[in-house]
C-alpha cells in the first residue's frame, strides 16, 4: 500500500530511529529492514532514505561511521545517539497518543482483551 | 658547481611539479580541447590494444562513471600509457588484468575508490549523475559517492539485479536535491550562516536591481507636457507698446556700438588707491570717446517704455557681443523662461553705470547740464525697467539703477549743491517721489511664479491634476541652470557634466513631485507676503524664513527640493530690499528738502517737522523703529540716519563697516554663502551725507 508522503514524512524518521535502537545499521540494511519489518508499507527508495539519514545526522540523532565488513566491502554504519534516543522516545509517545485518539474515535479498531 | 646545478635542477623540478599539480584539474580537459574526456580516454585505451579484460576494467575505472569526476584527464591518460608500456611484455591473462585493475585506485592515489566496488555501467552512471547534481564540496561528494556505491555493491552481492537496484533508487534528480539539502544542513554553522547571508545579499541585490530597472524604465519613459507659453506673457507687456515708444532698440544700438570691454570702474567706490585712480583715468577717457553713444542712451531713457521683446530677430547683432556665452535661450518650443537670462536687463545696468560715472565726471567738471541729464536719465531708465514683466530680478535692477540716481544726487548735494538750481531740485524731488507711484517700494514676486510654473512644465510630467514626476528633460534643465542647480554653490562656475541615466533616475526619484513643490512655492510666497505686508518696523521673525534656510542645510533635502532651492533664491530677503530703497529714497527727498530750506532761510531747521508740509509731505519714518527719521546738524551739516538693525539710536555713529552696498547696520538676517559677523551690528545706518564704500 502506498502511504501518503506527508504520513511517510512523519513515520520515516521514527521507523529508522527505532531500527537503529537495536544497533548500528548501514544503508542497504536499513532499506531491507524497513521493507521486511513493515511488510512493504514503510519501504522507501535510496533517494528517500539517504537524505533522511543525512537529516538525522545533521540533527545529531545518528552518528555515521565507515567500517570494513568481513567481505572487504566498506560500509557506512549509522548508530543512534543519546539525543536520538530522546527524540525517539518523544516520537513514540506522540504516536501512542495519536493511536489512542484514533482508536477512541473509531478510526483504529480496539484491541481484543487479553486472557479470560 | 655541480652541487649548485643539482640544487637548481631540484628547485626547477619542484616548481614544475607544483605547476602541474595546479594545472592538473578536470578544467584543463576543456582548456586542452578535450571536450569529451571520456571518449578520449576510451580511444586511448582502445588504441593501446589491451587484452579485453584489462581494457574493460580500465574503461570502467577511467572512462565512465563517477570516479572520473575526481581524477584529471592527464593522470588517467598517463596511467593508461604506463600500463600499456608495462603490460606489453606480459601475457594476456585475466588474473593479471584483475590484479592490475584492483591496484588502480592506489595508483590513482584515490584509496577510497576500493577495488571491491565494481559497479555495472548503469549503476555507475546513476551514482555519477546523482553526485554531480548535488553540487556539493568535493569531500562531501566523495562521501556520498562512496556510500551510494557501497549500497549498490551490497545489493549486487545480495543477488539483486542492476535494473532493480536502479529502479528502487528513485528519481536521481530528486535524490540529488534532497541529498544536497540534507548535506548542507551538516555543514558548520559558520558556513550555513554565511550561505544564508550570501543568499540574502543576492536576493537583496536582485531586488535592488529589479527596483533600479523599474526606476530607470519609469524615468526614461517620463515626458513633460508643455501647455503654456510663458514667454508670450512676458513679451505681451512690450508688444502692447508701439515701436516708436520702445527704448530698447536705441539701447541695443548703443550697446552694439560701444567699445568693448566696458570700463572696469565703480563710480561709487573710494578712489584713494592708485589702482582706482588708474581705472578712473581709463574710464574718463572711455566716456569722452563714447559721448555720442551716451547721448543715445539718454535719448532712449526718455522713451516711455522699455519695450524688450525676447526672441526678437533684430537682437541678433547685440547677442553676438553679449558678454555671457549662453546657448540660444530660444531653443525648444516654447522656450524655457529661465534660460532667457534677462541679458538685456543686465546690460541696461551696465549702461546705467556708465551714466553714473559720466554724472560724476560732469560734477567734477562743474557741468550742471550734463549732470542733471545723467541723473534724470537714470531715473527714467529705472522707471522703464519697472515697466518690464514683474520679475524680482528686473525690479532689483530697477532699484539698483534708481539708487545710482539717488547716490549721485546725494553726493552732489553734499559736495557741490550749487550745481543744482532750485528748479532742478524741485524737479528731481518730484521725479524721485513719483518713481513707481511713490509709497513703499516693493519687489514684485509675480514673475517668480512664471519661472516656477514654466520650469515645472518643462521638467515634470503632468497627470492633469498639477502633479507629476521629474523627467530626463527635467534633469537636464536642472543641470543646465545658469546657477548650477544640483551642485554645491562653490562649484557654480565649473562646467557640469551630464548625469548618467541610472544616477539621473535615482536623483529623479529623490526629487519631490511637482504638486508638492508647487504647493511649497505658493506657501512660501503667501507666507512672505502675509508676514511682510506691513512696514519693516512691524516685522517679526516668520517661520517661513527658517523653512527656506532649512531647504539648503540638509544635503538630501537640497536634492529633494532642488528646483525650489534654485528658483527661489533668498526670496525671504526680497521684502527687505524694498525697505532699503524706500528708506534711501526718503532720505534723499528729506536731504533735498533740507537743502531747499537752507537756501530759503539760510540755516538748517531744528527738526524735520519744519520741512512739512511745504517741502516734504510728511516726515518720513525710520523704517527700523517707526519713529521719525533721525536728524542732527553736525559741523553745520545736516546728518540723516536710521537707528539701524539694533534699533538703538547711537547719535548717528555709523557701524564699523557701514560701507557695503546695503550696510551692515541694515541687515536683518541674511543668508550668505560664507559665515559672517553676528548681527545686528552696533551703530546707526547713516543715510545722508553718503558714506563711501570700501
Amino acid at each position: 500500500m502506498k502511504i501518503e508522503r506527508e504520513l511517510m514524512r512523519g513515520a520515516g524518521p521514527v521507523a529508522v530511529l527505532t531500527l537503529l535502537k537495536n544497533g548500528p545499521m548501514y544503508g542497504y540494511e536499513l532499506v531491507s529492514a524497513l521493507s521486511e519489518c513493515s511488510a512493504g508499507v514503510l519501504a522507501m527508495g535510496q533517494s528517500t532514505l539517504y537524505p533522511l539519514l543525512y537529516n538525522l545526522e545533521a540533527q545529531r540523532y545518528v552518528r555515521p561511521q565507515w567500517r570494513e565488513a568481513e567481505s572487504g566491502r566498506r560500509r557506512k554504519y549509522y548508530a543512534l545517539t543519546a539525543k536520538g534516543e530522546k527524540r525517539l522516545a518523544r516520537e513514540v509517545r506522540q504516536w501512542q497518543a495519536v493511536a489512542e485518539a484514533m482508536t477512541t474515535i473509531g478510526v483504529l479498531p480496539r484491541p481484543l482483551p487479553v486472557g479470560g | 658547481m655541480a652541487e649548485k646545478t643539482r640544487s637548481t635542477d631540484s628547485r626547477r623540478a619542484s616548481w614544475t611539479k607544483t605547476i602541474w599539480n595546479i594545472v592538473e584539474t578536470p578544467i584543463t580537459d576543456l582548456v586542452q580541447g578535450r571536450i569529451n574526456p571520456r571518449s578520449s580516454i576510451e580511444r586511448r585505451i582502445d588504441a593501446q590494444g589491451f587484452p579485453e579484460p584489462l581494457a574493460r576494467a580500465l574503461r570502467l575505472r577511467l572512462a565512465v562513471g563517477w570516479r572520473r569526476l575526481f581524477t584529471s584527464h592527464r593522470r588517467r591518460a598517463a596511467l593508461v600509457d604506463t600500463l600499456a608500456e608495462t603490460l606489453r611484455a606480459l601475457a594476456a591473462d585475466d588474473a593479471i588484468a584483475t590484479t592490475v585493475a584492483a591496484r588502480i585506485p592506489t595508483l590513482l592515489k584515490r584509496p577510497w575508490l576500493t577495488s571491491s566496488i565494481v559497479l555495472p555501467s548503469p549503476l555507475d552512471r546513476l551514482v555519477e549523475q546523482v553526485v554531480r547534481r548535488t553540487r556539493l564540496w568535493k569531500s562531501e561528494s566523495q562521501d556520498v559517492a562512496a556510500e551510494l556505491a557501497s549500497h549498490f555493491s551490497e545489493g549486487l552481492a545480495a543477488g539483486e539485479s542492476p535494473a532493480s537496484l536502479a529502479e528502487a533508487f528513485g528519481d536521481p534528480q530528486q535524490a540529488a536535491r534532497l541529498i544536497r539539502r540534507a548535506k548542507l544542513r551538516n555543514r558548520p554553522l559558520r558556513h550555513r550562516m554565511l550561505r544564508r547571508a550570501m543568499q540574502a545579499l543576492c536576493l537583496l541585490a536582485l531586488a535592488v536591481a529589479l527596483f533600479e530597472c523599474l526606476l530607470i524604465a519609469r524615468f526614461v519613459l517620463a515626458r513633460p507636457t508643455i501647455t503654456h507659453n510663458y514667454l508670450e506673457d512676458v513679451n505681451a507687456v512690450a508688444l502692447r507698446v508701439p515701436k516708436s515708444e520702445r527704448a530698447w532698440p536705441l539701447y541695443r544700438s548703443a550697446l552694439v556700438k560701444l567699445e568693448r570691454p566696458l570700463p572696469n570702474w565703480d563710480p561709487f567706490a573710494d578712489h584713494s588707491e592708485d589702482r582706482e585712480r588708474n581705472d578712473r583715468k581709463k574710464a574718463t577717457a572711455y566716456l569722452v570717446r563714447n559721448e555720442p553713444l551716451l547721448e543715445l542712451v539718454r535719448q532712449a531713457a526718455h522713451k516711455p517704455h522699455l519695450g524688450v521683446v525676447y526672441g526678437d530677430p533684430e537682437d541678433a547683432a547685440w547677442r553676438k557681443v553679449f558678454r555671457l556665452k549662453t546657448a540660444d535661450p530660444f531653443l525648444g518650443s516654447p522656450p524655457l523662461l529661465i534660460n532667457l537670462g534677462l541679458a538685456q536687463v543686465s546690460d541696461l545696468r551696465a549702461l546705467a553705470l556708465l551714466l553714473a560715472a559720466d554724472a560724476i565726471m560732469a560734477r567734477e567738471a562743474q557741468d550742471a547740464r550734463r549732470l542733471r541729464a545723467d541723473v534724470v536719465a537714470l531715473i527714467e531708465m529705472a522707471e522703464q525697467l519697472s515697466d518690464h514683466y514683474p520679475f524680482s530680478i528686473t525690479d532689483n535692477i530697477s532699484f539698483s539703477v534708481f539708487n545710482m540716481a539717488l547716490k549721485t544726487t546725494a553726493e552732489t548735494l553734499a559736495t557741490a549743491p550749487e550745481l543744482f538750481a532750485r528748479d532742478d531740485l524741485v524737479e528731481l524731488a518730484h521725479r524721485v517721489s513719483a518713481y513707481r507711484g511713490g509709497g513703499r517700494l516693493r519687489l514684485r514676486m509675480d514673475g517668480e511664479f512664471a519661472f516656477v510654473h514654466d520650469t515645472f512644465q518643462h521638467a515634470f510630467t503632468d497627470d492633469g491634476d498639477g502633479d507629476g514626476r521629474l523627467t530626463p528633460e527635467g534633469v537636464k534643465v536642472l543641470m543646465d541652470f545658469p546657477f548650477g542647480l544640483l551642485v554645491p554653490f562653490e562649484d557654480l562656475n565649473r562646467p557640469q557634466s551630464d548625469l548618467s541615466v541610472p544616477l539621473a533616475a535615482n536623483v529623479a526619484a529623490i526629487v519631490a513631485r511637482r504638486k508638492e513643490l508647487t504647493d511649497l512655492a505658493e506657501h512660501y510666497f503667501a507666507e512672505i507676503e502675509r508676514g511682510r505686508r506691513g512696514p519693516m518696523w512691524e516685522w517679526a521673525p516668520i517661520a517661513v524664513e527658517e523653512e527656506l534656510i532649512a531647504l539648503t542645510d540638509d544635503p538630501l533635502r537640497r536634492v529633494r527640493y532642488a528646483p525650489l532651492v534654485q528658483l527661489l533664491p533668498a526670496i525671504e530677503s526680497l521684502p527687505r530690499i524694498g525697505e532699503f530703497y524706500t528708506q534711501t529714497r526718503d532720505a534723499l527727498l528729506t536731504a533735498i528738502a533740507l537743502e531747499l530750506f537752507h537756501r530759503r532761510s539760510g540755516h538748517w531747521p531744528k527738526n524735520l517737522a519744519e520741512l512739512a508740509p511745504d517741502l516734504l509731505p510728511e516726515v518720513p519714518p525710520d523704517r527700523f523703529t517707526g519713529r521719525p527719521l533721525n536728524y542732527r546738524v553736525v559741523n553745520d551739516k545736516p546728518l540723516l540716519y536710521s537707528a539701524g538693525a539694533d534699533r538703538d539710536d547711537d547719535g548717528g555713529r555709523p557701524t564699523e563697516d557701514n560701507l557695503s552696498r546695503f550696510g551692515r547696520a541694515t541687515m536683518w538676517h541674511i543668508r550668505q554663502l560664507k559665515p559672517q559677523k553676528p548681527l545686528p551690528v552696533d551703530g546707526d545706518w547713516v543715510l545722508y551725507p553718503p558714506v563711501k564704500r570700501d
